[in-house]
């Protein structure tokens, strides 16, 4: 067997057998400049692209353990950010592209195969490429293209060639990553004994602490200590994270089978993912099942039908303490650590009213959800002449959800084994069915020609889109029994039932036009229309223009003189979109809504509560985005080093947001397009890859940023503490605070705080030694809080905002011989975060302990350099721990995001097994970060730091899973 | 080319078609627009249900659940409240203030529907009276704590003036009260013409009885505070409105729990009672509240010496600091509850009592960090409910407006207008509480106020305080008397501690230092650390919010 092979062009093997001459093609490879880019109603070569299109393909999602495709596109584009939602299976997380355009939120477009579908559903072996549009590119998609576009499409088979069939698999073991940790009970003894006020009743004495220290195992029964009355006192520290969270494990199996022949291709892909928790009690599983059918049929020769037909199932179970009611990392961070898990005859053991997570999830009863997406997605185009072509698409999709929550009472046993106490009662069974209907119909023309030197092209089209949601719940509660719960065995009493429905309609009509003269001026022009049902019909048609400019440095004559540049290629874009995630499908319309609850007179009536919902303003209509930007693309040194650089601006004029009017009002007012956001900043994506003998490797970097702005907004800018929502001259979502001072370690320190501020109450009466001190800005002698530091206008300043800032990745892959290795590292350079609700102080409830993160850095008179104010119960703590340049925290972090290391077998012996190709690979995914966030909070947590929000959520996982692929 | 022209038109005509099959003028699929609804009187019935839910309950919910009467000197909460001691500062935001305007237009939205409403306006004419009442209601609850406030009486819109209209004087605003609840009551039927599946809803005597309310407070405020100067114009509508509710004989004191009557009308046996004239109504698994067992965990406050003082002793009918009053001292712990009035045992639970309480059967400790928790000593038992239940799933009512509120109101306006009250209105009004089963104390009457060197005022307003002790009367009750310039400034103290059983036992919590008063008893609020600066304290401060968007609040209530 005789290898030919050389950079750039396809390695080629050939037997030699007994020839003693051989002739051998190669075939060049594809450079990065030819590569067909796929932009919105049609393709594109990236030669030719004058927008900030970024790619992905098939390889991001190969051999990754995660279920989700969006989760495997973290730090692989510029510019896309990924925002995880909690680790439970079968979550899904937040897509970002290009920082925010709006405070109304909305997310990128995503179509699948050119209709809207969902990434979480979709297996991520079917994808063949992502194309993301960042900028005006996108304008092309109107009115919901404000925040970017993902445009997803799918494998198909290829005409001409024998049954492939290929089976991949793996198995992955899933180990909790970063968790938050609450104070051990030593911690939290000595951190009470800090308490010199009398607020916290004492519940260790500083000769008990031995004991905690030595793990002993005594009991005191029925002993009154601290607030507890009639409870035993225990000495040993229970570690609640170690009892609850243990490993889990995701399974994965795919079987694709392609081929074609002269006049049509084939493409069958059937798929199964299995997902275990991380809960050691109770049960937690994700399971998923996919099938796709496609095929592409030539009718005649210019009559092209494709046809793709897919299904989505899935199916999670789970118990019910794991979301709904008080979940159980709420409860798992607060049962107190001297908690025992069980009582000594062996049950679930309950300090007090406190449910026992242990006892949640095993006895807290069990829910499920079924799911099913269906998407029928059909395409017939039509070649009129060589330069014409006329595709006509009809994409329907159903999806219903079929969930099952049954939530039991739990019978809470003490130390004596007594049932003091039934919790979680009553308990009830629910059934909720959920459907939605989208059908998608379009219609295009693209019509080609060259004349001489100028290339024209032209496209229009039109689309129309619909969506119908229902949903309608059943409930019945108290059951005698808790063996079983169906519906039908609950009693018809205060049983509950309601539906709930919307739609929505878009017409659009859209065009495009291309022109390139010598190829190497190109311009392009876009314009789309839609209607949205979502407006009053005078408001109801948005426009939505763009354009982009390119020019192909490197056809030119003095560049090709330098012998320098394989490509260079300048560009800019200009687009137009519009955002309406902040408009309610009937907003134009004036609702009366019935109250979920009832108000009861007499006889058990339940009287219905009505009321005015909304207010109406039939003016309110898109946000429209503007989006500019300027690139520059290249490759040097044979196409190995190559990169771009992007610059764009996003200004969104006419933001809808809400207006303080006077309570007079009487209502919540409508958001009205008053406020304008600003966004601006930069891409940079640049990568080497080369071939060394028989190591090839690359390496490729990105790093982006963006900030945010308010420009402006009418109506009052009143700036409170804490988040601002839309803070004018601020980023999104500001925190404002107070200037930290120091602690006041002294009484002369004290008087002198207290002459700093005379009309502050509880400064004169009641801050003293040990609290925080904090700065006067305006002068005034009272701490207030309206104002943002300007002068005279109170005495906060910007704290920061919570947007992740200079995001980074970087990608590394090198093969040699049948080895090859993949390493991918994430990570952001600075974010805000600031610690909010029950996580913002030390015993912010004296029933519950506090995080770890607090011990040791609070003032005590031995411990006068503390950073934070001495721990106390009263309403000072609010005070101590509120909103200032001391309680921000600026994290970075750098994440191994996924390592792979494959080995693939030798032809001479897969062909053997009549194998064409085995390769076996270990794959890793969130091994290890190296990041500065406080006490256990994951740095790519959401970000909503109050309580519910991710400051007690599903922990993430680190995944670490052994696979194979198989090509027969 | 013909061939192409065929098919795209063929093609383009298949576009209009499918681009208009889907219809883009849609409806809501799960709600009613406006235009759809008030159409009959059960959409109006619909509409006042809604006002219901916002009327005052057991916390005061605007105000972060604080416990009532926590803002005055009877009742003492976990730590030092700060409009108690006069130590808060003006807020940016009051909910107290934002809430009443969604009130006002939910009420005016019904009394608009209702002039333009198809049918027989005599179908509808009881719930646009439910509505004015609300409208009246809320307007009272705002101008109690605000004084001078705005008067809504139309729904307003983002571009109408009256958002940035003025505060209305508080003359203004006491007028239009009460001439709305005298409107509305014509309207409203009475108590006993209400079927058992409408009870709870307004009735006429609840709005002549919050009509005596509104008047009773107006007079009193404009004789102290000189804020008008026909105060006895508006004692005598207070008058006239309460005689009309006990004449019409259709409320009485609840006495059905035989000598528990007094505890237990404020529990479950107390729903439904003919003592409740306006109610906050719970019932299980459609509205349940939570303080059974925040009482009992000692929650919502405790009660202050000052209260415990109060009661009278009762075989002399004497105060105890009378000499020969008969009253025990405080050596023991049951010694001061001995020979009381029997509501003090019923809104104090004294130590050693077998109670029951929403998790069963318990006996009552002196210890203060056991529960009922305490920082004065004193340990609340009123409004402890008995029902064993989970902890949000308490469901006895709350009265709003009690009948026994209507005889202190008769008899203090009588007081109050003539400076004199004659025994036959007080054998109608103080003594029919006197008398009510389980409470039965020696009878008020001048010659008995004379013979002792009583004060007649000062009776009628203890009979107040200690009827309707927790009950959110009390600061507003110092205000409108103008007392609350000595009264708050005093220290607020607890049991007497020195030398008594308490002190033997042990009983104060880890940390309390246990500080007391030169005669013994502890100092739970130090007079040091309260304040209260006349006129500024009487009033409450607009919130700052609410002045920066409207500058025609201006000027803030005095010294704010």
């Amino acid at each position: 067997m005789l290898v030919f092979s050389s950079l750039g062009y396809n390695t080629h093997e050939e037997a030699i057998g007994s020839r003693t001459a051989i002739h051998v093609i190669l075939r060049g490879e594809v450079r990065q400049m030819d590569e067909v880019v796929a932009v919105g109603y049609g393709t594109v070569k990236r030669a030719n692209l004058g927008g900030a299109v970024s790619t992905i393909d098939a390889r991001a999602f190969e051999s990754r353990p995660v279920r989700n495709a969006a989760n495997a596109l973290q730090g692989q584009v510029p510019g896309l950010t990924v925002v995880r939602n909690g680790g439970a299976p079968g979550s899904s997380p937040v897509l970002r592209i290009r920082d925010v355009s709006s405070v109304n939120g909305g997310s990128p477009l995503v179509l699948i195969d050119g209709a809207e579908g969902d990434l979480g559903l979709l297996n991520p072996a079917d994808i063949e490429n992502m194309s993301v549009l960042k900028d005006g590119t996108a304008a092309i998609y109107g009115a919901r293209a404000a925040d970017g576009v993902i445009l997803v499409t799918t494998k198909k088979g290829q005409k001409n060639k024998g049954l492939g069939v290929s089976f991949d698999s793996y198995y992955s073991l899933k180990t909790p990553a970063l968790l938050k940790k609450a104070a051990s009970l030593y911690e939290h003894a000595e951190m009470a004994l800090e308490i010199s006020d009398g607020s916290f009743p004492i519940e260790y004495t500083q000769e008990e602490l031995q004991l905690i220290l030595e793990g002993s195992d005594r009991v005191d029964p029925t002993s009154n200590w601290g607030r507890w009355t009639g409870y035993p006192k225990f000495y040993k520290n229970q570690d609640w994270n170690d009892l609850i969270i243990g490993n889990g494990n995701l399974q994965n199996y795919h079987l694709g089978l392609s081929g074609g022949g002269d006049r049509y291709t084939y493409l069958i892909s059937l798929g199964h993912t299995r997902e275990e928790g991380l809960p050691k009690f109770g049960i937690d599983n994700d399971k998923r099942y996919y099938a796709r059918a496609k095929s592409t049929i030539d009718i005649t020769k210019n009559l092209q039908y494709d046809f793709n037909l897919s299904y989505e199932a899935n199916n999670r179970n789970y118990s019910s303490g794991i979301s709904e009611g008080q979940n159980i990392w709420e409860l798992t961070y607060k049962t107190r650590s001297w908690a025992p898990l069980r009582n000594p005859a062996g049950r679930f053991y309950t300090f007090e009213g406190f449910d026992n997570p242990a006892q949640v999830l095993e006895e807290g009863g069990e829910s499920a959800l079924t799911g099913g997406n269906l998407t029928f997605n059909n395409q017939l185009s039509y070649q009129v002449n060589k330069d014409l072509n006329l595709v006509g698409r009809a994409v329907v999709r159903k999806n219903d959800v079929d969930s099952s929550i049954v939530r039991k009472m739990l019978y809470s046993y003490n130390w004596d084994n007594v049932n003091h106490r039934t919790a979680r009662s009553p308990n009830s069974s629910e059934r909720r069915y959920a459907k939605t209907l989208y059908k998608n119909f379009t219609l295009y023309g693209d019509y080609k020609k060259s004349f001489g030197q100028h290339d024209i092209g032209v496209m229009v089209g039109a689309a129309s889109e619909s969506a119908n949601y229902d949903m309608f719940s059943a409930k019945r509660i108290n059951y005698d029994q808790q063996e079983s719960m169906p519906l039908n065995l609950g009693s018809a009493q205060d049983q509950l039932a309601t539906g709930q429905g919307n739609a929505w309609t878009i017409h659009s009509f859209f065009s495009r036009v291309n022109y390139a003269f010598a190829n190497k001026y190109l311009i392009e022009g876009s314009l789309r229309a839609d209607g949205s049902s979502r407006f009053d019909p005078d408001y109801r048609w948005g426009y939505f223009p763009g354009a982009n400019v390119t020019w192909r440095v490197a056809e030119e004559a003095f560049i090709k003189k330098l012998h320098f540049f394989d490509d260079l290629k300048l560009r800019a874009s200009y687009g137009e979109m519009g955002n309406q995630s902040g408009i309610g499908p009937y907003d134009y319309i004036e609702l009366i809504s019935l109250n979920e609850d009832y108000y009861p007179f007499g006889d058990g009536q339940r009287g219905q509560m009505a009321t005015q919902s909304n207010l109406v303003s039939k003016s309110r209509t898109w946000e429209t985005v503007i989006a500019k930007n300027i690139g520059m693309d290249f490759s040097i040194l044979r196409d190995r080093l190559y990169g771009s650089i992007d610059y764009f601006w996003k200004n969104n004029n006419n933001m809808l947001i809400a207006i303080p009017y006077p309570s007079a009002l009487g209502i919540q007012a409508p958001t009205t397009n008053s406020g304008k956001l600003a966004v601006h900043g930069w891409e940079l994506n640049i990568g080497w890859r080369d071939q060394v003998g028989e190591l090839s490797y690359s390496v490729r970097a990105n790093l982006s940023d963006a900030k945010n702005k308010v420009t402006e907004r009418i109506g009052n800018n009143l700036i409170h503490k804490g988040n601002n929502l839309t803070p004018t001259g601020y980023p999104l979502n500001s925190y404002f605070g107070y200037v930290f001072d120091g602690i006041i370690q002294n009484d002369q320190e004290l008087a002198d705080y207290r002459a700093r501020f005379p009309n502050e109450g509880m400064i004169q009466t009641q801050v003293g030694v040990g609290d925080a001190k904090y700065l006067d800005l305006d002068g005034d002698g009272k701490l207030s809080e309206l104002g943002d530091g300007t002068a005279g206008s109170g005495d906060m300043i910007y704290l920061g905002d919570t947007n992740p800032r200079y995001n980074f990745g970087l990608n590394l892959f090198a093969a040699y011989k049948g080895f090859d290795f993949t390493a991918f590292i994430q990570g952001i350079g600075r974010r805000t975060i600031i610690l909010e609700g029950e996580a913002s102080k030390p015993f912010f409830y004296p029933w519950f302990q506090s995080a770890e993160y607090w011990y040791g850095k609070t003032w005590t008179p031995e411990r006068t350099d503390a950073p934070y104010p001495a721990i106390t119960l009263t309403d000072k703590r609010n005070y101590n721990y509120d909103y200032s340049t001391n309680t921000t925290h600026s994290v970075a972090y750098a994440r191994l995001k996924n390592l792979q290391i494959g080995y693939t077998f030798p032809k001479k012996l897969t062909q053997r097994m009549k194998l064409e190709k085995l390769r076996v690979y270990f794959s890793g995914e969130d091994l290890f970060e190296v990041h500065n966030t406080p006490g256990g909070w994951d740095p790519e947590d959401s970000g909503n730091y109050q309580n519910g929000g991710s400051y007690t959520s599903y922990p993430f996982a680190r995944f670490y899973s052994l696979g194979l692929n198989l090509i027969f | 080319m013909n061939r192409y022209l065929s098919r795209i038109l063929i093609a383009i005509a298949l576009l209009l078609v499918m681009v208009n099959c889907q219809d883009i003028n849609l409806r809501p699929k799960d709600n009613l627009s406006d235009s759809q609804f008030w159409k009959g009187p059960s959409d109006f019935m619909k509409a006042a249900n809604q006002l219901y839910s916002t009327a005052e309950t057991f916390l005061l919910v605007d105000r972060e659940n604080e416990p009532r009467d926590m803002d005055s000197d009877i009742g003492y909460n976990q730590a030092a409240n700060t409009i108690s001691n006069g130590t808060w500062s003006a807020p940016t935001s009051d909910a107290e203030w934002s809430n009443r305007f969604a009130d006002f237009r939910n009420c005016n939205k019904i009394i608009e529907k209702s002039e333009s409403y198809a049918g027989d306006p005599a179908e509808i004419e009881r719930y646009v009276a439910e509505a004015r009442f609300f409208r009246a209601y809320n307007h009272w609850r705002l101008m109690k704590k605000f004084n001078d406030i705005p008067i809504i009486t139309s729904v307003l819109s983002t571009e109408s003036e009256e958002l940035y209209g003025k505060r209305q004087p508080q003359t203004a605003v006491e007028d239009f009260i009460l001439s709305e609840l005298e409107e509305a009551a014509s309207k409203l039927p009475k108590q006993s013409e209400l079927q058992s599946s409408e009870l709870g809803r307004i009735t006429q005597g609840a709005a002549l009885a919050l009509k005596a309310r509104v008047a009773l407070f107006a007079g009193t405020w404009a004789k102290y505070h000189q804020h008008r100067s026909d105060y006895a114009q508006l004692l005598d509508q207070a008058i006239d409105a309460a005689k009309r509710v006990i004449d019409s004989h259709e409320y009485q004191l609840y006495e059905g729990a035989g000598n528990e009557s007094y505890r237990q009308l404020f529990i479950d046996k107390g729903d439904d009672s003919p003592e409740g004239i306006f109610d906050s109504r719970y019932a299980k698994n459609i509205r349940m509240h939570s303080n059974a067992h925040s009482v009992y965990w000692g929650w919502r406050g405790t009660p202050t010496k000052k209260l415990a003082d109060m009661y009278l002793c009762k075989g002399t009918g004497l105060p105890i600091e009378a000499t020969g009053s008969g009253f025990q001292g405080y050596a023991k712990i049951a010694d001061e509850f001995k020979d009381r009035d029997p509501r003090m045992s019923q809104t104090f639970l004294m130590p050693g009592t077998k109670y029951l309480n929403a998790n069963g059967p318990d006996s009552c400790v002196a210890k203060f960090t056991v529960r009922p928790e305490t920082r004065t000593g004193y340990k609340l038992w009123k409004f402890m409910g008995e029902t064993v239940a989970g902890v949000d799933d308490a469901t006895y009512d709350y009265h709003i407006i009690r009948y026994a509120e209507v005889l202190l109101i008769l008899a203090e306006a009588t007081f109050e207008k003539d400076g004199a009250i004659s025994d036959a209105v007080l054998d109608q009004t103080i003594n029919v509480l006197r008398s009510r089963k389980g409470v039965e104390m020696p009878a008020l009457n001048n010659t008995f106020v004379n013979a002792h060197g009583l004060d007649m005022l000062t009776e009628i307003r203890r009979e107040r305080t200690i009827e309707l002790a927790f009950e959110g009367f009390r600061r507003d009750d110092l205000r409108r008397w103008k007392k609350a310039e000595t009264e708050l400034v005093k220290p607020l103290l607890g049991i007497k501690y020195k030398g008594t059983q308490y002190e033997q036992l042990n009983v104060l919590n880890d940390g309390n230092p246990g500080h007391v008063d030169a005669n013994g008893f502890l100092i739970v609020d130090p007079a040091n650390v309260r304040f209260f600066t006349a006129p500024k304290h009487y009033y409450f401060p607009v919130p700052l919010d609410e002045i920066a968007l409207n500058s025609n609040l201006l000027p803030n209530n005095p010294g704010w």
